[in-house]
């Protein structure tokens, strides 16, 4: 309780506050999107198109302070890979079902790999950890900016096409029937899943991301009728884990990331085997 | 389209899966009126000749129209069952929101402007399940299951109604009135299904589809042993048995 008083109250604890903020606004993508990810179960995919955008921030990094390109700063890259890498995957997922996972197996390790090339290769010294690992205490007034930004656009697309998403996520074929544009509408589903992800991954590193766009959505769905429920209480949950795990590591002075991931993912384990 | 022109209409329709050859040139048509049955062997094209329909297979060679159309374009008037459940069991959606995906528009990436709840209780009030329009799909009984799916076939009240194995999972009580039932609900339209149980289809209706690579049109009565076993190409004893038994369980 004490280290909670001295996260609101003390001024030199402002960058807790702005991680404390940016994880209950986070939560809103991460609980909307995580829902249709686990729905219409594509976690693997996410988590595929997660590692890949390493290709684009790598380049980009390279592209910096090899050929001078300023303009080209990493988050754009990481946006374009990350929306490549969505419509890559999307693209093999419908076209190679029987090659799915090996497919998407491949496009996950090449993007990484061809990232971590590019970052040796890149004449001052980056550390991959964290890009992996990202650090939710070093964000911006404009990332929280940019993630409402995020969270808008988000609830907007699930407000405007929320039945046919269900439709997507529970019957795709009877969907495609009924004249719903399934494949355009999976693929801008996974757009942006791998928009929320590039966004996310700048700020909590790309494990981080995996885990809170995926358990809270998959608790929330034990006990969910509907899809909307499942939404709602995803983002819910997500707002809980962060903020327990960012006080938590806090007043324990153990790294913020880790411990949401251990929160969530115990909890995630707890409940599917007490709910058995 | 003109009243008699037929509602399906397939012209030497050939299809193969690889080297395994499904339809040789199909010739048939499908008018308007009493409920038909499609039977046949395992793996002889039932399904398929189905999906020809929906149109989401193409055939080989040949040509298909439905409802005057491609089947494609007549998607929009054609109600449609899926054979076998695949749905997660986990998934997070209710009975009545099974239903009113059978509502969802064409060409739209959004909802009907307004709900037509009223078709959905209507539709509901038909197969019985009205009690359950809350409840998760996913809780329901295989039997249940399958009414919901009926219920979502024919909520749009379509042209054409195809329905792959209906009676699979259905109670007896519901079964012997199925086609009543639906027919109750939307009185004009043509109901196409596929079904296994020959005493289910002796019982109800009078014309049956034969398929087996080739299509012929019978009507019921006409369905000797001989027929059975040029079908289904094994003993007529088996077949026979089997429809037997499907009988004493109707008497049940």
């Amino acid at each position: 309780m004490e280290a909670l008083k001295q996260i609101f109250f003390d001024d030199s604890l402002f960058f807790m506050r702005q991680a404390l903020l940016l994880g209950v606004i986070a939560s809103i993508p991460f609980g909307t999107i995580g829902s249709l990810v686990v729905a219409r179960r594509i976690s693997y995919l996410a988590a595929a198109i997660a590692h890949a955008v390493l290709g684009g921030i790598g380049f980009s990094l390279f592209a910096n302070h090899q050929w001078g390109w300023t303009w080209m700063h990493p988050m754009g890259g990481a946006m374009i890979s990350g929306v490549a890498a969505a419509l890559l995957v999307g693209w093999v997922s419908l076209k190679f079902k029987a090659r799915e996972d090996t497919v998407i197996g491949a496009i996950w390790s090449l993007g990484m790999a061809i990232g971590l090339l590019f970052i040796f290769k890149t004449p001052q010294y980056i550390d991959p950890m964290s890009y992996l690992f990202g650090d939710i205490l070093m964000i911006s007034s404009f990332d929280i900016w940019l993630v409402s930004g995020l969270g808008i656009l988000v609830t907007g697309m699930v407000l405007y096409a929320y039945q046919p998403l269900v439709a997507l996520c529970f019957d795709e074929e009877f969907a495609a029937l009924r004249g719903v544009r399934t494949t355009q509408l999976y693929l801008l589903t996974l757009c942006l899943t791998a928009v929320t992800i590039v966004l996310l991954v700048s700020m909590v590193g790309i494990v981080l991301v995996i885990a809170l766009l995926t358990l809270p959505a998959a608790i929330a769905s034990l006990f969910s009728r509907k899809l909307w429920h499942m939404m709602l209480g995803g983002t819910v949950l997500c707002m809980l884990f962060t903020f327990l795990g960012t006080w938590m590591s806090f007043a324990l002075d153990i790294p913020t990331g880790p411990l949401i991931i251990v929160l969530c993912g115990l909890s995630y384990l707890a409940i599917v085997i007490l709910k058995k | 389209m003109p009243e008699n022109d037929p509602l399906v209409c397939f012209k030497k329709v050939s299809l193969s899966y690889g080297t395994n050859e499904v339809l040789r040139e199909a010739d048939f048509d499908i008018e308007s009126g009493d409920p038909l049955c499609v039977v046949g062997p395992n793996g002889g094209g039932k399904t398929t000749l189905l999906k020809l329909i929906l149109g989401l297979i193409k055939p080989d060679s040949g040509s298909i129209s439905v409802l005057g159309t491609t089947p494609k374009k007549a998607r929009s008037n054609v109600g449609y069952m899926l054979q076998i459940l695949q749905f997660d069991s986990k998934f997070p959606i209710t009975v009545a929101e099974v239903i009113a995906m059978g509502l969802l528009e064409s060409g739209s990436m959004r909802f009907g402007k307004h709900i037509d709840s009223a078709s959905i209780s209507r539709a509901m009030d038909a197969v019985r399940i009205v009690a359950k329009a809350d409840e998760q799909f996913s809780a329901l009984s295989g039997g249940q299951k399958q009414r919901v799916l009926i219920a979502r076939a024919m909520v749009s009240k379509p042209t054409l109604l195809l329905l792959d194995e209906p009676t699979a999972n259905l109670d007896l009580t519901l079964e012997d009135k199925l086609l009543e039932t639906l027919l109750q609900f939307h009185p004009n339209m043509k109901i196409v299904m596929v079904s296994h149980d020959l005493g289910f289809v002796s019982g109800a209706v009078k014309q049956v589809l034969c398929v087996n690579k080739h299509v012929h049109t019978h009507p019921t009565e006409s369905i000797s042993a001989e027929l059975i076993e040029e079908l289904y190409g094994s003993s007529p004893r088996r077949i026979l048995h089997s429809a037997d038994l499907g009988h004493e369980h109707h008497h049940h």
